[in-house]
């Protein structure tokens, strides 16, 4: 501070000799002054958060888990490029003829960008459990609310885990860090084995699964009980698959045999757990869990199907991003009324739709599946039975009613809407039917998520409040059905039981006296009805084998009816069909290879 | 002895002065330049006394001398000082030279001034009087060409645009490359010149060599530029004003196609089953057809968007002074209207300084204010694509009113593109930074040659940038989400500085001459930033505009403080022996709060030698030829600090993108992420620096030339350094990496022809710069950057920064290429021809592009380099005439060997399936059947093959193409230029007509800037452009601003 001292000093009018000295002692005292309090002056606080000035208490922790769990949404991860870029399987295919590059069109590649940021959206979650589990202890001391600290570690441990099961699920062997890095110049990690990281999900999982909340404690968006021990079921399933895509690839094959048992044992028994708590039900009908999820209600009839939820809400028309793109990019709606001067753009309902660009339609496999099970309750519902009808144009366009594909009728309407012929409703909506020839019937949106049903308005074009299912009780009873037929000779009582129950929710016969390679088919099919279009397929495919020949096989079917069964505009769909073996295996980013000279190779193919 | 001296003769004259009074004399006298022109203000001292005078506005005095013996002296800025023996007579007239000599011309260098004929380092002095004459608001503007070794460019035409400035290549990779500024000694880390009236400035230097930046530091390895005001000069109070006015114009147009071209576009690519609108049918029952358009008129949103613009520039500045006290106070505003509308910039400044000398004490004080205001749209990336693409005419059922007056093409509202007219005219965006800096010194002289300065400063600056997007622009129509929205951003930064020093001056036998400097310095910058935006404003008003922020919904908050502090300590040595050899060696200890521990403390030595080889005797003979000569060497180490305050740290952001997860659909949970892994062991990055070089004056200093060689490499890059996503961070600071540069630079000043009355001189400088990178981030090799939606800019090893990256574009495909089957009229691409990744079902006219690698696919493996974003040379020229009072100058600036990647042709030169979108006239000439050699890819529409019955169109394409809009060479010219920056026309008005005025003096010109451009470049307007400028990223042209020609007037008065 003398320096100040010094400029003012200098005004006071001395002279001559006094001037000089005192100007010497200045001088020398400043010198001097500075030289003892340097360190002091260089020294600054930051005024800014750091990992040092944070985690304090236990407010902070459960701030910063949010940030653990945030991931989860994000539009490269289940927001929405997860599931319109990577997780394509052979129920539906990308509705656009210019190919976007992506798995889904069987045009990814080492710079794919959606990998890459799928990539470092994972190892973000990953990197942030990491802090918040080196510094839970500090923020909440061993002496205080230890059942919360409990919890909070173990959703941090059950998330890291489900990040890393994704990474293997796609790429295979990753690098496996479970520290914070601490130095900038020591980066580099290399590929750990996968089944390395297997046993260290697993543990963790079964490490953290006591502290956790009963599922009808919370809402299903947070980590329960019930959700970890089916995301246990769920890895032992794939893990026991491994067998099929190394050896497709040509890696050494990991899984011995016995193994193999286990893993289908561990997953029946972890599911079973779910089942025995009798927490969990089936709601009638199918469709109640899909608009739950899209009206921002958890599990509204009391049934508690829904057992983990991706949580997204709001329409960004606030600063905080959390809402996301299904129903949007992954979904049905209709045309984009927010522009439109009309009153009906801030409506609910079939006033206003939603927007939806419906880049997901459904293949001919999973319409003769549903066709041959006779399955309408499922069928209609996944894939879109109706069009929306309008008048107007641009600022004037309204919604006018339905017009619904022909046959595609449904119930309630059976008896007022006859071909040919209209039926308006109390509020004026009109609904009418098409006939055979308008077009095929088969070219059709993907419709589990619906825009229709949305609570939040203004409805945005482009964001939607939609949860994505990470994991329901139906897919837990086909787990335990499909485990238990590949431990035993044949399927059980136990198996019979459960893929009939869900069977019987979609209205359809119930199975009986199958071999057990009847019954893995017919598990497989079942899994197509119940679960398609929830991020899960494209790895049951893996796990089962055959994923590439399986994928061939609908573009081909695809290429055979074109014209007849398959419209013809639809014809470039059969293109991303083409699966090569390689893409069992996903490539490691190019980005990260370029930066990680730890790994020094990709994945065979790549 | 002195002061014995001083004594004595203060003794006598006090003695003479009372006993001998009648020994006085009275002398009157007239004191004039070499051309007659009465100086006014000159002193006049009688010699050994204090005693003296001023001359008048005719240059006349009149003084009462002790006797004959007594000795007149007479000084004169910029003149050489006399003295003169009074004599017998009792009138003398006194011709002063002025001492324009180059080599005793003073060049400010750190901490002190010093004469050229001394300098052992490479600073540059700009020519400031010719750079004047370009009437420009900021004297960077001005800067380009002039200076070897400064590239000075702007990233485009907009009024206000700030320039970048390279000082000999750039060193940092990721980090800022702009020189140091120092503004009267304060040194400015983000500085520009733009808070300074250019009128204002008395002096600019740009310091080169580490033996010149050294004594800066770490904040000198970008080069530093030294500007120094006016001070006020002693003598009667001049006032002088400047004004100028003029007019601005857009020198090009791009046209795009007209009304039946652009409907015929339509047909071509439109299906009979979905026709475009404009074959519709109108009120009248009437089908329209392409034939009804052959005489429409077009509508020409491009001419609606110019418009001619004013330009106004005033100046008026006091200066005057004692000895004891002088002083200068100024003011000043600019005004700029853009040619684009509803743009400007303006800006008011006020300065005002005084400087007080008591005995051996002087104090300086100063202040200097000035508020500038950026108005409307910097057009970059956006404007001109809604220009050259919106529709030029109306459906056939369409009002011409409701389409000019709609904010959206209705049919068109999917993909975003507004009306280019209204939504400039109704976008608000301001952009105010104002400034205040004060500063002052004293300085004392102990003994003689002993000098202490000290001085301290401070600094406030405020921005404030205002943004408001009403219902009919861009960011705030019904479409967007945000609807009417307003954002306030507001930063505000404090800088003191307190810098001492001691000089030590001593002259042995006029044989050992020594320099010697130390001094030591502390400065601390505080900043706060704000920035609020409110959506859903209710009622927008015309009136209210940002007023009615506040009835919005509130949106985004954020904020942030930073704070950092340095301290330093510095010592230079400057010794020569004869004028003749001589050593300088400079040392700066600096001190910074970005780093930790021992990485806080840098040490940037310099050394230089010099030798004056005419001074040596063997040269006397020949010294008719070489009028002086001198060889220069020098080394140095400076640094560069320009990282965050707080980078060391692990840092924690609170986000409400990525951090949020909406736990029971609740908005609230927002959460904190680790943004930045920290690196305490960051330190400062450091270029050492080689340069020789030599000054030398030819034919009784007709010639002069200057030439360097020099080398630098920067060790311990602070890069932005890329990590391992699986880290869990995307980047961090690191010092890592190394580049070097090496070049040379030229600059020669003849004097061709210099009589009494004429006189003409050229000036001519060239620079040559050699860019490459050393090394990355450990183990990398490359990295790639974009300004496109894929990479197209790289930076390799072993290469120079920011190369253009893509593909290599060999033409459209041609029939020859393809197999035809006569009976379904398609073509088939031969197996042998490369085709694009995943387009094999390529057609003729489709982009072709070279498979490198030959695995007859063209996929990223087939990218390559394929330009070069930074010039091999550039320059300037002027010639500068002078006859009697006229002058005339011309001035041209070139830059050779750079390319410029245009995202313009790769958006209007290409149809790239969008649909109802103009495009430059230039695509009349894409491949068609009828045209089945042009290389520019064929017109169709992406969904074409939706179309029922394909067979009956030709040609027949199914997939929209990805290749069309890759980055390659296809959009890759030469962005070399030679351009005619300015040509001034001035008179002096003759002294007779000046004094009939009662005027001092008064200069009359015209001038106009920008006038002629020789490019080959046509991708855009201008080929000095830089949308998303960066060291990685040079040379990229995406709607850009155009330049302005721009005619002034104006007079420059001082009485």
């Amino acid at each position: 501070m003398t320096h100040i001292i010094n400029s003012r000093s200098i005004q006071s009018p001395l002279s001559g000799k006094w001037q000089l000295n005192f100007i010497k002692i200045l001088l020398s005292l400043q010198l001097v002054l500075c030289l003892s309090s340097c360190s002091d002056f260089l020294n600054t606080t930051p005024t800014t958060i750091t990992k040092d000035n944070y985690f304090h208490d236990k407010s902070q922790v459960q701030s910063f888990l949010i940030s653990v769990y945030s991931p989860l949404m994000t539009e490269s991860f289940y927001g929405d490029a997860y599931l319109t870029k990577i997780t394509a399987d052979d129920l539906g295919y990308y509705n656009r003829a210019a190919p976007a590059m992506s798995v889904a069109c069987v045009s990814t590649s080492i710079s794919d960008p959606s990998l890459k940021s799928l990539w470092r959206t994972l190892y973000d979650g990953i990197n942030r459990a990491n802090m918040l589990l080196e510094n839970i202890d500090r923020a909440i001391p061993a002496s205080t609310d230890s059942a919360a600290r409990e919890q909070y570690r173990s959703e941090a441990r059950i998330l890291r885990a489900f990040y890393y099961f994704t990474l293997i699920q796609n790429f295979g062997d990753v690098p496996l860090r479970t520290q914070t890095p601490t130095d900038i110049n020591n980066l580099l990690l290399a590929r750990t084995p996968k089944q390395q990281i297997y046993d260290f999900i697993t543990s963790e999982m079964i490490a953290a699964e006591p502290y956790l909340p009963s599922a009808v404690t919370v809402n299903p968006g947070h980590l329960n009980q019930s959700a970890v021990r089916g995301l246990l079921a769920r890895v032992y399933l794939f893990r026991a698959g491994e067998n099929y895509r190394d050896a497709a690839v040509g890696n050494p094959i990991t899984n011995s045999v016995d193994s193999i048992t286990a893993y289908f044992t561990h997953a029946r028994d972890w599911a079973l757990k779910v089942k025995t708590s009798n927490l969990h039900d089936l709601v009638t009908p199918y469709s109640q869990v899909f608009i739950d999820l899209s009206s921002d209600k958890y599990n509204s009839t009391g049934v508690k199907e829904s057992i983990w939820e991706v949580e997204i809400a709001g329409n960004r028309t606030t600063s905080i991003l959390a809402a996301g793109r299904i129903g949007n990019t992954y979904g049905y709606g209709g045309a984009d009324l927010k522009s439109s001067a009309a009153p009906d753009a801030d409506k609910t309902g079939l006033a206003n739709p939603g927007y939806s660009y419906g880049y997901y339609y459904c293949t001919l496999k999973l319409f003769d599946i549903y066709k041959s099970e006779a399955d309408s309750a499922r069928g209609n519902w996944n894939i879109t039975p109706f069009t929306y009808t309008y008048t107007g144009s641009a600022a004037t366009t309204k919604v006018t009613g339905r017009k619904y594909f022909y046959g595609k009728i449904p119930a309630s309407l059976s008896t007022l809407l006859l071909p040919g012929k209209t039926y308006t409703d109390a509020n004026g909506y009109i609904y009418s039917v098409g006939t055979v020839t308008d077009t095929l019937n088969t070219a059709r949106c993907m419709a589990k998520y619906r825009r229709e049903y949305e609570q939040v308005l203004p409805k945005d074009k482009n964001y939607t409040p939609i949860n994505f299912p990470l994991l329901r009780y139906s897919d837990v009873l086909l787990m335990i059905s499909e485990a238990e037929n590949e431990i035993n000779a044949a399927p059980t009582t136990l198996a019979y039981e459960c893929v009939n129950k869900v069977r019987s929710r979609a209205k359809i016969n119930t199975l009986s006296g199958l071999t057990k390679d009847q019954f893995r088919d017919a598990i497989k099919k079942e899994r197509a009805m119940e679960l398609c279009f929830e991020a899960t397929r494209r790895f049951d495919l893996i796990r089962w084998g055959g994923y590439p020949e399986t994928m061939k096989a609908v573009g081909t079917e695809m290429t055979n009816n074109l014209g007849t069964r398959w419209p013809s505009t639809m014809g470039f769909a059969s293109d991303y069909f083409k699966v090569p073996v390689s893409y069992y295996y996903l490539p490691i980013p190019s980005y990260e290879m370029s930066v990680n000279k730890l790994i020094y190779y990709n994945n065979p193919g790549w | 002895m002195m002061k014995l001296n001083k004594l004595l003769n203060v003794v006598a004259l006090l003695f003479l002065g009372i006993v001998f009074a009648n020994a006085e004399k009275a002398v009157l006298g007239t004191v004039t330049d070499a051309g007659g022109e009465a100086l006014i203000g000159v002193s006049v001292k009688i010699k050994g006394t204090a005693k003296g005078t001023i001359t008048d506005i005719n240059g006349k005095f009149g003084l009462s001398v002790p006797g004959t013996y007594s000795v007149l002296a007479f000084s004169y800025i910029g003149y050489e000082s006399q003295e003169v023996k009074v004599g017998v007579q009792n009138k003398l007239t006194v011709i002063m030279n002025s001492n324009s000599k180059d080599l005793d011309e003073v060049v400010v260098v750190g901490y002190q001034e010093i004469k050229k004929r001394d300098l052992t380092g490479s600073v540059g002095k700009a020519d400031l009087d010719n750079m004047l004459k370009m009437n420009v608001s900021n004297v960077d503007q001005a800067l380009a060409g002039r200076v070897a070794g400064v590239l000075a460019s702007s990233n485009q035409g907009t009024p206000g645009e700030e320039m970048n400035i390279v000082i000999r290549g750039t060193n940092s990779i990721t980090g800022s490359n702009a020189p140091l500024y120092v503004i009267d000694g304060f040194p400015m880390e983000d500085g520009t010149a733009s808070t300074v009236n250019p009128r204002d400035i008395e002096s600019m230097e740009v310091l080169k060599d580490a033996s010149a930046t050294a004594i800066y530091g770490a904040r000198g390895s970008n080069g530093v530029i030294i500007i120094t005001t006016k001070k006020g000069q002693v003598g009667a109070p001049v006032i002088t004003y400047d004004g100028s006015f003029g007019i601005q114009r857009t020198p090009k147009q791009m046209p795009v196609l007209s009304t039946y071209e652009f409907v015929k576009l339509q047909q071509d690519v439109y299906y009979a089953s979905a026709p475009s609108p404009y074959f519709s049918t109108d009120a009248n029952g009437k089908k329209w057809t392409l034939a009804d358009y052959e005489n429409m008129p077009s509508i020409n949103w491009e001419k609606m968007v110019f418009r001619d613009a004013p330009i106004q520039n005033h100046s008026l500045m006091i200066s005057g002074g004692k000895e004891d006290s002088r002083y200068t106070a100024s003011l000043s505003y600019f005004n700029q209207d853009g040619i684009i509308k509803n743009t400007n910039y303006n800006r008011m400044q006020g300065k005002i300084s005084n400087t007080i000398k008591k005995k051996d004490l002087t104090i300086y004080l100063g202040a200097n204010y000035s508020r500038g205001i950026q108005f409307g749209s910097t057009a970059a990336g956006t404007l001109f694509s809604n220009v050259w693409g919106y529709r030029p005419a109306v459906y056939p059922n369409q009002s011409n009113d409701a389409f000019l007056n709609d904010i959206f093409d209705e049919s068109m509202i999917s993909d975003y593109r507004v009306n280019p007219l209204l939504s400039l005219q109704n976008e608000f965006k301001k952009t105010s930074r104002s400034e205040l800096q004060t500063n002052g010194y004293l300085q004392y002289e102990f003994t003689k040659g002993l000098l202490l300065k000290a001085s301290v400063g401070f600094t406030n600056q405020d921005l404030l940038d205002e943004t408001y997007n009403n219902s009919n622009t861009r960011a705030g129509n019904k479409t967007t989400a945000n609807r009417v929205n307003a954002t306030e951003n507001t930063s505000s930064r404090q800088t003191w500085l307190n810098e001492n020093t001691l000089t030590y001056t001593k002259s042995f036998d006029k044989t050992h001459n020594i320099n010697a400097l130390v001094g030591y310095t502390m400065q601390a910058s505080d900043n706060v930033a704000y920035l609020s935006q409110t959506i859903q404003i209710p009622s927008e008003s015309e009136t209210l505009v940002m007023a009615g922020m506040g009835t919005g919904t509130p949106f985004t908050m954020t904020s942030s403080a930073s704070r950092w502090t340095m301290m330093s300590y510095l010592g230079r040595v400057n010794y020569n022996y004869k004028n003749r050899y001589y050593a300088t060696a400079s040392f700066r200890a600096d001190g910074s709060s970005r780093f930790k521990g021992d990485n806080q403390f840098g040490y940037f030595p310099s050394g230089s030698l010099a030798w004056n080889f005419t001074e040596e005797h063997f040269m006397k003979p020949i010294s008719n030829i070489f009028s002086s000569g001198k060889f220069r060497l020098s080394w140095g180490v400076t640094g560069n600090n320009r990282v965050g305050d707080f980078d060391t740290y692990a840092k924690l952001t609170k986000l409400n993108s990525s951090g949020v997860y909406p736990f029971d659909n609740s908005l609230t949970s927002v959460g904190f992420i680790p943004s930045t892994l920290g690196n305490p062991n960051l330190r400062w990055e450091s270029t050492s620096q080689w340069n020789a070089g030599t000054d030398i004056s030819f034919l009784n200093q007709r010639l002069f030339l200057t030439l360097d060689v020099y080398k630098k490499s920067t060790d311990d890059l602070l890069l932005n350094a890329n990590l391992p996503y699986s880290s869990g961070y995307t980047s961090g600071y690191k010092n890592i990496g190394k580049t070097e540069n090496r070049g040379i630079e030229i600059t020669l000043k003849t004097i061709n022809i210099k009589t009494k009355d004429f006189t003409w001189f050229t000036s001519f400088n060239i620079s040559f710069n050699q860019n490459k990178v050393v090394s990355l981030t450990e183990n990398q090799i490359s990295l790639l950057s974009s300004t496109m939606t894929l990479p197209n800019y790289y930076t390799q090893i072993g290469y120079p920064l920011g190369l253009m990256y893509g593909y290599v574009y060999e033409g459209t495909y041609k029939y020859k290429d393809f197999n035809y089957d006569e009976l379904n009229r398609t073509y088939t691409i031969k197996p042998d021809v490369p085709t694009f990744t995943g387009e094999t079902t390529a057609q003729p006219g489709f982009p072709k592009y070279r498979d490198l690698n030959g695995d007859g696919q063209i996929d990223s493996n087939d990218q390559t380099v394929i330009g070069r974003g930074t010039p091999i040379h550039f320059g300037g020229f002027i010639n500068d005439f002078t006859y009697k009072g006229f002058n005339l100058s011309i001035f041209f600036q070139w830059s050779y060997g750079n390319d410029i990647m245009s995202g313009n042709l790769s958006n209007y030169q290409t149809f790239n399936g969008r649909t109802l979108t103009n495009l430059f006239t230039t695509f009349q000439d894409h491949w068609s059947p009828e045209n089945p050699d042009s290389d520019i890819p064929v017109a169709y529409r992406p969904d074409f093959f939706q179309s029922v019955n394909q067979k009956d169109f030709f040609p027949k394409f199914t997939y929209f193409k990805a290749s069309l809009n890759v980055p390659s060479n296809r959009i890759i010219q030469d962005g070399s230029f030679l351009r005619l920056k300015n040509i001034t026309l001035s008179y002096n008005l003759s002294s007779k007509i000046v004094k009939i005025l009662k005027l001092s003096k008064v200069r009359l010109f015209v001038n106009a800037n920008d006038i002629w451009l020789l490019t080959g470049y046509k991708g855009g307007y201008d080929p000095e452009v830089s949308i998303q400028n960066s060291a990685l990223t040079p040379g990229y042209d995406s709607s850009s601003y155009p330049r302005a020609l721009s005619m002034n007037g104006g007079v420059s008065v001082s009485f």
